[in-house]
């Protein structure tokens, strides 16, 4: 964390307005009592210079979580503050730089010692790997008079996936030799039971009647009947640019995940061997969204 | 400068709305006395508007209300004050314009300015009263103000009504916190007395510059303090009773309305010759004239120093050089038991002439005329027309009251032989006329007869109801001499004082008054005992309020540049001195308030301190924390990196996450800091074990 840093505010040119009407009172009527009223406010403010200060300070940023999402969707980055002093820390808006926008969060309290976790919220227009681009607290604790604002050194990566999206079917299938009796692959109408959303996923297969019910956010797993290998070969999707051919890899990524298949990915410049489970998933999605054209 | 970056949009909740209004509140209580009836009803139908909004979730009033709401409130002012600007309208304005503002009150920002404008409108209240009560109540008001905005500032009490008391204890520390550094800025702000002296408005109480029959008797039930006089201690003073306090003097009266003014001032080169010294400190509240008040006869050049000049002017009265727009306190000596009289021996023409003119003299009664005639025949020289007139007084049936009735027009011969009654003003008019008439120059003098000795301070305090007119007429050979036509009619209220009149008027105009005694002398239905219980109460906080006096008035530039040793210093450099001494100040107030918050917080957590010397330790024996990882993680990973000092590892994270996180009473964790002291020296212990070997 950086320095705690003052700076002034409107609000700051309205008391100091204030200040001066006081001054001008007090000398055209000799009035030694507003002297003295008004520089015990004057040094009030001083005084909370210190409170300020100490405010901040005691602030600590940690990551919280942060799920990957895929363009076009929400990104949500968690970030965890702490409060390492034994007084409560008050009115402090934490800002970050997300995709270039700036997002921010107030938190009105948090206790002595306490962590306060907050969840900053950004769209994910483009794919790629990013870094979540300065972390800041702010606060105008006490008075209001004038702001305070530390940085943060932190650097969180964050990656966004190619959006999902395109017409195309699945390539052929290569039916795995174990498990020949099952011919279909597209067969997601047996219900296999649900499990917990994850953020970033599509809001398809959300189980609503639950969530109607006030039940968490679940998804209805359905499978077909055997797993095959599925091949997404880069060079089957000739037709479409290149944002395009990632979109529909993406697609294909994602429906064949949801029906447990097991599948492999064909770059340009690499190749996945087919494989299943959510390591998998993301390690392929990760390939999608830095795929860089190969230079020729 | 950027602009606020707190949330400004956030929405105000119900209890922060109820606590600023709460504060203004408490800041128009404070203006009360200083405000018209219609703007407070105004004001308080506006908050109620405003709580209904609230309440029933409706919207503000447009912009263009409340500009109808703004126009209508200048209008008002400019009706009932004839002004918009100046104090006391300024201060109507504010009110006003505060309350419009809540109308438009939605956000973070429009919050603060509210509160912002609320300190300047309590602390305007300081220009009405300088009191210890009213000094009080401002700075209890601007702790409230404060600590409202503290309790804006903790998300906790946005919800609640009343900021906790952990808030109220912050609040209380701060504004502690800041006495010494405003103490200093008191000090050494360079004072520059009257450097713009605008009278924007001041109280105006007691006497009037003019005088016509009845200014004065309104006066008699004011108990409030014209003025307070201090004699050097062991001085020799005269009895209350003879103290006359000389204001102004009024030469010219115009018969018709038998009104008396000031007139033109008039130059005289007057001298005062026998008697004796006696110095005087004066305290006097704005009055907005620029009369000062001394025993008679005030000298033009005395002696001692004084703090605050004034001169001599017309009438042989002590005036100020600008009027008195805040209390003061002025130093002046008087030759009590002296003479007045011309240097040259003899009254100059044009004062002779003015001290005789009556103008619209042709409207006085014949039977006056006469009156006055038969006086001079009479008297023969001017002393014996006044022992004339004095003993008509006496001996005429004549009775002093301060409630006379309506006169007629023709009020001279009315009062003179048909009703006989009057207050002091009566007599002297009317003994002032018949001697110019008689041809003995004369004139009115304006001041305060009488004083109230507190033998606790030893001061004499002089209330309005001392208020007092007499007659000084030239008397070849003695120059001007006091005559008091009252003394002839109410000896008492020579001797005695107000007091005694308000019980003798009490007891002649019960029926007048319908049978409200009370009105008239207002603490008649006090039971004896208690009268005195409460006059010994009145002199203490009399007592009180003349050491306040004497600490707000007695710091001046004089005695600042006394004080500081600035007396040769240029106003630059007095101003660098104070820009010097301020960021010193500033500074060292910072250095303390931090350190005495660093001290707390190092006592209060006395687990952090060893949370971290557990960290160095075991970073230094190869198994430093990383930064992510809570305690009970590192201990687990420690543990398998240091496998010999497992045990107080998990001995220690298990006993300082139950005193960091869990809830427990303070023994508990008394006995865990204990528990972390030994598995730290146990810990230590087996480090430095298991590090000799290799060392070796």
């Amino acid at each position: 964390m950086g320095r705690v840093r003052f700076y002034l505010t409107r609000n700051s040119l309205v008391l100091g307005l204030v200040f001066f009407a006081m001054l001008l009172a007090a000398i055209n009527y000799d009035n030694n009592l507003v002297y003295l009223i008004l520089f015990w406010l004057v040094a009030l403010v001083i005084v909370s210079m210190v409170y300020s200060h100490r405010n901040l300070k005691a602030v600590e940023i940690k990551p919280g979580a942060i799920w990957p999402v895929f363009a076009g969707s929400e990104l949500r980055f968690g970030l965890q503050v702490h409060n390492q002093s034994p007084q409560p820390l008050c009115a402090l808006v934490v800002r970050a730089q997300l995709n270039g926008e700036e997002v921010a969060e107030v938190i009105d309290e948090i206790g002595p010692g306490d962590t306060e976790q907050i969840l900053l919220v950004a769209e994910a227009p483009q794919r790629g790997l990013y870094r979540i681009g300065g972390v800041r607290v702010d606060s105008e604790f006490p008075l209001g008079v004038f702001g305070t604002s530390r940085e943060s050194t932190l650097a969180q990566p964050y990656i966004v996936y190619p959006e999902p999206r395109g017409e195309s079917p699945f390539p052929d299938i290569i039916y795995d030799a174990r498990d020949q009796q099952s011919g279909q692959q597209s067969g997601g109408d047996d219900f296999d039971g649900v499990r917990a959303y994850r953020p970033g996923e599509p809001q398809r297969h959300i189980d609503w009647k639950a969530v109607a019910r006030g039940l968490p956010l679940m998804v209805k797993q359905f499978t077909g009947g055997g797993s095959g290998r599925l091949w997404f070969p880069w060079q089957a999707l000739d037709g479409l640019d290149m944002e395009a051919r990632l979109s529909q890899l993406t697609y294909w990524i994602i429906q064949a995940d949801e029906q447990n298949l097991e599948y492999g990915l064909i770059l340009p410049d690499r190749r996945f061997e087919p494989g299943r489970g959510t390591e998998h998933r993301h390690e392929l999605l990760r390939a999608l969204a830095v795929y860089r054209q190969p230079s020729p | 400068m950027s602009p606020s970056r707190l949330d400004p949009h956030a929405a105000i909740t119900g209890p922060q709305l109820y606590r600023l209004l709460g504060c203004y509140a408490a800041s128009v209580l404070l203006h009360l006395s200083n405000v018209s009836w219609w703007l407070l009803l105004a004001v308080i139908l506006l908050a109620y508007w405003r709580l209904q909004i609230k309440r029933a979730k409706t919207v503000l009033p447009s912009l263009f209300t409340r500009a109808l709401l703004a126009g209508f409130l200048f209008l008002g002012v400019l009706i009932d004050m004839g002004t918009v600007a100046g104090r006391d309208s300024g201060t109507m304005l504010m009110v006003g314009l505060v309350a419009i503002k809540f109308l438009e009150l939605r956000s973070k920002r429009d919050y603060l300015v509210i509160s912002f404008v609320l300190y300047f409108l309590t602390l305007v209240s300081l220009l009405f009263d300088q009191s210890i009560v009213v000094f009080g109540l401002v700075m209890l008001i601007c702790g409230l103000i404060t600590a409202n905005l503290l309790a804006y500032h903790t998300g906790e009490s946005a919800g609640v009504w009343l900021p906790r008391r952990r808030l109220l204890r912050l609040t209380s520390w701060m504004l502690i916190q800041a006495l010494p550094l405003a103490l200093v800025l008191f000090v050494f702000f360079p004072r520059v007395q009257g450097k713009f002296g605008f009278n924007l408005g001041i109280s105006k109480t007691g006497l009037s510059a003019d005088l016509q029959p009845g200014d004065v008797s309104a006066l008699i039930f004011d108990d409030e303090m014209a003025f307070r006089v201090e004699f050097p201690p062991d001085s020799d003073r005269p009895p209350p009773q003879s103290m006359y306090f000389r204001a102004f003097v009024l030469w010219d009266v115009d018969a018709s309305k038998n009104r008396w003014t000031q007139g033109r001032t008039i130059d005289e080169d007057n001298e005062v010759v026998g008697g004796r010294m006696l110095a005087q400190t004066v305290t006097l509240p704005a009055t907005g004239e620029r009369w000062l008040f001394a025993l008679d006869y005030p000298l033009d050049s005395p002696p001692i120093e004084p703090t605050w000049v004034g001169e001599i002017k017309s009438g042989h009265c002590l005036r100020s050089p600008r009027p008195l727009n805040r209390k003061v306190q002025y130093n002046v000596v008087s030759r009590v038991g002296g003479r007045l009289r011309p240097v040259a021996g003899e009254l100059p023409s044009y004062v002779r002439l003015e001290a005789l003119e009556i103008n619209n003299r042709r409207v006085i009664s014949a039977r006056v005329k006469r009156f006055a005639q038969r006086m001079k025949e009479r008297g023969e020289t001017p002393e014996g027309i006044v022992r004339e007139i004095l003993a008509y007084f006496r001996t005429g049936g004549f009775r002093y009251t301060s409630l006379p009735g309506t006169y007629s027009r023709d009020m001279l011969s009315e009062f003179l032989f048909v009703r006989k009654q009057g207050y002091c003003e009566h007599y002297a008019t009317a003994m002032a006329t018949l001697l110019r008439l008689a041809g003995v120059p004369c004139r009115l003098v304006v001041g305060y007869q009488g004083a109230e000795y507190n033998p606790y301070g030893d001061f004499y305090v002089v209330r309005q109801a001392n208020a007092h007119v007499w007659v000084e007429a030239f008397v070849p050979e003695k120059g001007w001499v006091r005559y008091d036509p009252t003394s002839m009619v109410s000896p008492a209220r020579i001797a005695v004082g107000p007091e005694q009149v308000r019980r003798e008027i009490n007891q002649t105009f019960t029926v007048e008054v319908a049978g409200q005694p009370i009105a008239l002398y207002n603490r008649n239905w006090v039971p004896e005992w208690m009268d005195v219980t409460l006059n010994e109460a009145d002199l203490r906080w009399q007592q009180v309020e003349q050491a306040w006096d004497q600490w707000v008035l007695s710091y001046n530039p004089e005695s600042q540049r006394e004080l500081l040793g600035q007396a040769g210093m240029s106003r630059r450099l007095r101003y660098l001195t104070f820009f010097l001494v301020a960021v010193i100040m500033a500074g060292l107030t910072l250095a303390l308030v931090w350190w005495l918050m660093r001290r707390k917080t190092k006592a209060v957590s006395a687990e952090l301190k060893r949370w971290e010397e557990f960290n160095r330790l075991l970073g230094d024996a190869g198994a430093p924390r990383r930064r992510w990882e809570g305690p009970l993680a590192y201990a687990q990973r420690a543990a398998s990196i240091l496998p010999g000092a497992a045990e107080p590892i998990h001995d220690f994270t298990e006993a300082y996450v139950r005193v960091r996180y869990a809830e427990g009473s303070p023994e508990a964790a008394r006995a865990d800091i204990q528990r972390l002291d030994r598995s730290l020296q146990r810990l230590r212990g087996l480090l430095k074990e298991s590090a000799s070997p290799t060392a070796v």
